[in-house]
């Protein structure tokens, strides 16, 4: 038996050794490996596949290409003129590398034809590969017309532009890789790529081209990790580009989490990736927004587990003379193009940051003037407004420091409101505006209440508005307490402006209460003081307040009493100072002041020991005691005689059970003009849907193919969700037709027939 | 579904697509399903009985080629024109029906991200259906003159009484509110709570003043809230589509596939007690992953009760009452009438363009069957693509005979990628998107 477990044991050690010498030997490069340092076995690997089709050996051809080349920033003289800043290929005959061709293509032979003096720069067009010494006299005296004028012309045929981008193209990837000699002469040509690309790179094949040949000599002949340089973005390209899978590569290989940058060229360069028109059009607030959610989410980055694919680097060069695609030598490195889950981890930040900037794409497709504005900024996410100095935002907050000024909360009028933002309405404040506003407040970490997000109305002119200072924390929602609390406070506040008999101190001490018993954080609780501030400057009304009331039946009132009660017991306790505000209260909503009692005393129950909240200590570390010690109550606010003890699982069921009361009571509260009061015909117009609904196909009539974009602020115009009104005009048209009205995403597809059968 | 059936010239090019690149077609199906008339009546008594506010469970099992992938989405299209909203998911290393690492929850956004309705049949219609219900709730609100708030609560107090069901209709409210003070933020965030894409209670909160998210201990809660939901926005219910459940038997660990045939127990309860509303299930797995009973469903005592065969079925005799439904391969029959079908896809329904006569059919399998053996029409994917290549070619060539064409086609052997092991750090099975009839 002991020699089976001795075996076993063995066993185990040998795999373990086994195991580890794997993992080692396929491990992590070492630092100096060729991935870092750029080469790879010297190239032994490129020249096997680059024998030259006419038997010209390729060392043969680097150097014979060498001796034409024209060292950069060398002059030299062709065709009575002289071309500054070397990087061609000047001579008789040079073979190409590996292609079909007689000759390079980039090979300047100073003994063919030119025509004319180069007047004409724009020359007949030239074929897709072109070679110096096939174009006509023409274009060759175009192309040395260029050359001569610094190679920077911006009208110049592109096709000349490549013609000297094979040059370079030959030179980083073909003799610098066989004669190491000439290595240092790589970070000019790379640089001179680069500025190519910047003068020219909005012609689409060029960009892709030199994008490549850029970020493949960045590989090869920079000596940095390929993390520590700035990645290459490839949009719509549908692939993830070389240099980025290095950097990719290199920091799994490295256990290093991946930095959102490169998260980004990953995610962008993905090809199922599809990048929609809010990151189109504002690549920049995108990249920001994409960066801070990826921080957000991730920390320093997400870390990824190496994969078994191995890198293979393959360059579709530009020029003919390579005779088509080569294999770039890298380090053996994980390919994490292949893998699929930290993409759609990456996709998620990517949708969540376009959909952020979803509002402000769009008012910038409308106003592209008012990019800058304030109202364009307040679309803005918190983070990418804060850092946009406007004009504007300086007066706004100028405006905010000076009404501040240093204290928590201060007392503005709509009125300063419709100075500083600007409101369609002449003396109301929409929702919709002053959300707008408050978002923009935010930015300048500054708070409002009323705020719409938080339950408030509309705002007209002369009404008092209560500005406070955001703290660091942030809620962007109101929770279901916090919506109690405010309109429970509120009913206070009401029945105080209604015959004075309840104090501010009292609705003071309340909100207070109320703080406590919630526990409200920071954010929540700055902003409940800020509203029984502005409860208390405003004073509400409890004329429309008793009109709307009467409309409540006796049913739902019984639930309002009960929900009143229960809030205010929400932590165990009513006090007797509650107790006046809840009678108030009770009276105004038509009970008897004894109901208010006897609602109390059922949520009340026999004062039990609450369950404990952490574990009991029974015997405190130390010597131990030799007796049995009984643990002591906890340590809790010991209520005094005169307060109502609650039972405290039984309130918070009430609590829940009332939520549907909170929307009443908003309903109750609402200010008249904020609720639509002519009601509409249901069902009118086409096929059952909405009279809205109808006036957007109408709208669509004679339109075959619209963009999303269109498609929503069509919708946006009528006050509809357009999701929501793609998929009920869809229902209906299969409850009618038997078919789809609109297709596909983007561009969204009419069916004009379909419209024509549902009009009928 | 006769010859006569004109086909929508889109349908007919997705088909063709799907077909040449070796995947089963998202849409029309139905122009190119092959018998299988018991299990297809069976399934659409499910759907009404969902579309009804029941439920219904079913485990499609069949071998590697058998067509569970095709019959999914079938069974997919239907429930979609039935108003039903579904939801589909293959299951992977990273996705599975209980986990405590993340992958529930991760199996939770794909079926979220993949929600189609028949208005969006290929996906991404989790927004659409919220849009719907709140616009819904909308045209009420004006029709009553109150607040659309009020409306939205007042519809979703039913749900409130459900696990998780308060937190929901708080998002839901939120959306409203995102809409109407025109905060993109607020929406973006509703939509991505929904999605299970709110990695943690503090962001929940702040964002969207609830407590909870959905997290790998809820999945199947939110499952039965969105069955109600989409129930309360205008649809009939949720049919929620998992496939390759074999990743399940694949798990190596044997507590880990306990849990997860754990919660398949709890659905398939649920559902025959009638409990879940609106709300269908359909399982995607072969045969081992039922049978086996160390390692599959049979493994797991309280299922092997309740999915054991009916003693009498068989020999001939169908039950489709009990919630397993093996799916049989194709017999080389039903392999001709599919080409036919397939030439008929092509014609656009139209007898009179068909590319080849039906001796061109028999002559195409014979030559598959004298390459690769019987193995051409027990996993027929590789011989349906050569078909539809053929069929293309004679399409731009007509002059070409098909008599040489057929001759010069080659046919491969498939493997079983269920046979591979499985490889945690690799990209997930969706790239070995299977096409089996």
């Amino acid at each position: 038996m002991g020699s089976f477990f001795a075996l076993i044991a063995l066993g185990i050690l040998v795999y373990w050794v086994f195991a580890s010498w794997i993992r080692r030997s396929s491990g992590t490069p070492p630092a100096n490996s060729p991935a870092q340092s750029g080469l790879s076995g010297g190239g032994s690997a490129f020249v096997s596949v680059r024998g030259n089709q006419r038997g010209v050996d390729a060392l043969e051809n680097a150097r014979a290409g060498d001796r034409l080349w024209v060292a950069p920033g060398r002059e030299s003289k062709v065709a009575g003129g002289i071309i500054p800043g070397g990087m061609i290929y000047l001579g008789k005959s040079l073979a190409p590398i590996k292609g079909w061709q007689d000759v390079e293509p980039s090979l300047i032979d100073p003994s063919l034809p030119v025509s004319g003096s180069g007047q004409e720069p724009y020359g007949d067009t030239m074929g897709y590969w072109p070679s110096y010494c096939q174009i006509s006299p023409k274009n060759r005296s175009a192309h040395l017309e260029w050359l001569k004028s610094g190679r920077s012309d911006p009208n110049a045929d592109i096709g000349f532009v490549f013609l000297f981008l094979y040059g370079l193209e030959r030179r980083l990837l073909f003799e610098l890789m066989l004669l190491p000699e000439l290595r240092g002469e790589a970070p000019v040509l790379i640089s001179e790529v680069e500025r190519l690309l910047a003068l020219y790179g909005q012609n689409r094949s060029f960009h892709g081209y030199a994008t490549d040949l850029l970020s493949t000599a960045r590989i090869l002949w920079d000596d940095k990790p390929a993390s520590a340089r700035e990645p290459t973005y490839d949009h719509g390209g549908g692939r993830v580009p070389a240099a980025v899978r290095v950097a990719l590569g290199q920091l799994v290989a490295a256990g290093e989490p991946i930095p959102g940058i490169w998260a980004l060229a990953w995610v962008i360069g993905h090809p199922e990736t599809r990048l929609r028109t809010p990151a189109r059009r504002c690549p920049e607030e995108f990249r920001k927004l994409f960066l801070a959610r990826y921080v957000e989410r991730y920390g320093s980055g997400i870390l990824v587990k190496p994969n078994k694919t191995r890198l293979k680097i393959i360059y579709h060069p530009a020029s003919s003379s390579f005779g088509g695609e080569v294999a770039i030598p890298v380090a053996d490195l994980p390919d994490v193009a292949a893998l699929s889950r930290p993409v759609r981890q990456l996709q998620e930040i990517a949708e969540t940051a376009m959909s952020e900037l979803e509002g402000f794409s769009r008012y910038i497709a409308k106003n592209p003037q008012k990019a800058s504005s304030l109202e364009a900024l307040s679309l803005l996410p918190a983070e990418l407004a804060l850092g946009q100095q406007t004009e504007e935002s300086k007066r706004l907050r100028e405006w905010i420091d000076a009404v501040l000024n240093g204290r928590a909360h201060a007392v503005v009028s709509g009125d300063e409101v419709i100075a500083h933002w600007p409101c369609a309405g002449d003396d109301r404040i929409s929702k919709a505006e002053l959300g707008s506003f408050v978002r923009m407040l935010e930015t300048l970490d500054c708070g409002l209440e009323p705020d719409p997000r938080f339950g408030g109305n509309p705002v007209s002119r002369s009404q008092k508005l209560i500005l406070f200072r955001l703290g660091a924390d942030r809620v962007t929602s109101a929770s279901a307490e916090y919506r109690a609390a405010t309109l429970l406070l509120h009913l206070a506040a009401a029945v105080s402006a209604s015959d004075g008999d309840v104090s501010e101190a009292e609705i003071r001490q309340l909100e207070e209460h109320i703080n406590r018993s919630m526990h409200f954080g920071d954010a929540e609780s700055r902003r409940l003081r800020a509203h029984v501030q502005s409860l208390l400057v405003e004073k509400p009304s409890l004329a429309g307040f008793s009109r709307r009331l009467e409309g409540v039946d006796s049913r739902q009132r019984r639930l309002l009493a009960e929900f009143v009660v229960a809030i205010a017991g929400a932590d165990g306790v009513i006090d007797p100072g509650e107790v006046k505000t809840i009678i108030k209260i009770y009276k105004l909503l038509g009970f008897d002041p004894d109901q208010a009692f006897a609602d109390i005393h059922s949520l009340q129950s026999e004062p039990r020991r609450s369950p404990a909240e952490r574990p009991v200590t029974v015997r405190p570390a130390g010597e131990s005691d030799p007796g049995f010690a009984i643990p002591g109550r906890p340590q809790t606010k010991v209520p005094t005689d005169s307060d109502f003890h609650l039972d405290r699982a039984r309130v918070e069921r009430t609590l829940a059970d009332t939520a549907a009361v909170s929307s009443l009571l908003a309903e109750i509260f609402v200010e008249d003009e904020n609720v639509p009061t002519t009601s509409q015909p249901a069902l009118v117009g086409v096929s059952g849907l909405g009279a809205r609904h109808s006036e957007l196909l109408r709208l669509l009539d004679g339109v075959s193919e619209l963009s999303r974009e269109k498609f929503e602020s069509l919708a946006e115009g009528l006050g509809l969700l357009s999701d929501g009104a793609y998929e009920l005009i869809n229902e209906a048209a299969f409850e009618r037709i038997g078919r789809p009205l609109l297709e596909q995403e983007d561009p969204i597809l009419v069916d004009l027939d379909g419209l024509e059968e549902m009009r009928q | 579904m006769t010859a006569t059936t004109t086909i929508r010239p889109r349908t007919r090019d997705a088909i063709i697509q799907s077909l040449r690149a070796g995947v089963t077609p998202r849409v029309g199906q139905a122009h190119i399903q092959v018998g299988r008339v018991d299990e297809l009546r069976a399934v659409v008594d499910d759907i009404s009985r969902i579309a009804d506010g029941g439920s219904g469970i079913r485990f499609v099992i069949g071998e590697y080629g058998s067509g569970k992938t095709f019959f999914l989405n079938l069974v997919q299209s239907i429930a979609m024109e039935k108003k039903l909203v579904v939801a589909h998911a293959d299951l992977n290393p990273d996705r599975r029906l209980h986990s405590t690492g993340g992958q529930a929850r991760s199996l939770y956004q794909e079926l979220m991200r993949n929600l189609a309705t028949r208005s969006k049949p290929e996906g991404g219609a989790l927004q659409s259906v919220v849009e719907r219900f709140v616009s819904s709730a909308e045209s009420e609100a004006r029709e009553r003159a109150i607040l659309a708030e009020a409306v939205i609560r007042e519809r979703l107090v039913d749900l409130s009484e459900m696990l998780g069901g308060y937190d929901f209709a708080e998002v839901i409210a939120a959306f409203w509110r995102g809409h109407e003070v025109g905060d993109d933020g607020l929406k973006s965030n509703a939509v991505r709570w929904l999605r299970g894409e709110m990695s943690t209670k503090t962001d929940a909160r702040k964002a969207l003043g609830v407590r909870a998210i959905v997290d790998d201990s809820n999945v199947y809660d939110h499952l039965k809230l969105m069955a109600r939901f989409v129930r309360l926005a205008g649809y009939s219910g949720l049919m929620v589509c998992l496939d390759e459940l074999v990743n399940l038997y694949k798990l190596g660990s044997g507590r880990a596939r306990a849990a997860n045939y754990e919660q398949i127990l709890r659905i398939l309860n649920d559902s025959l007690q009638g409990s879940a509303v609106g709300l269908g299930f359909i399982f995607c797995g072969t045969p081992e992953f039922l049978l086996d009973t160390r390692k599959g469903l049979y493994s797991y005592e309280a299922l092997q009760s309740r999915l054991a065969e009916n003693r009498f079925a068989g020999e001939g005799l169908v039950d489709m009452s009990g919630p397993v439904m093996n799916l049989a391969r194709l017999s080389p029959e039903e392999l001709f009438v599919l080409l036919g079908k397939i030439r008929d896809v092509y014609a656009n329904g139209d007898p009179a363009s068909y590319l080849v006569p039906d001796e061109a059919l028999h002559a195409f399998m014979q030559h598959c069957s004298k390459r690769v053996g019987e193995a051409y029409f027990r996993t027929p994917r590789n011989t349906i693509k050569e078909f539809v290549n053929l069929l293309a070619i004679l399409e731009q060539n007509p002059d070409a005979s098909w008599q040489q064409l057929v001759g010069a086609v080659e046919v491969g052997v498939e493997g079983n990628p269920d046979l591979a092991p499985l490889e945690e750090t690799e990209s997930d099975n969706d790239d070995l998107a299977s096409f089996q009839l």
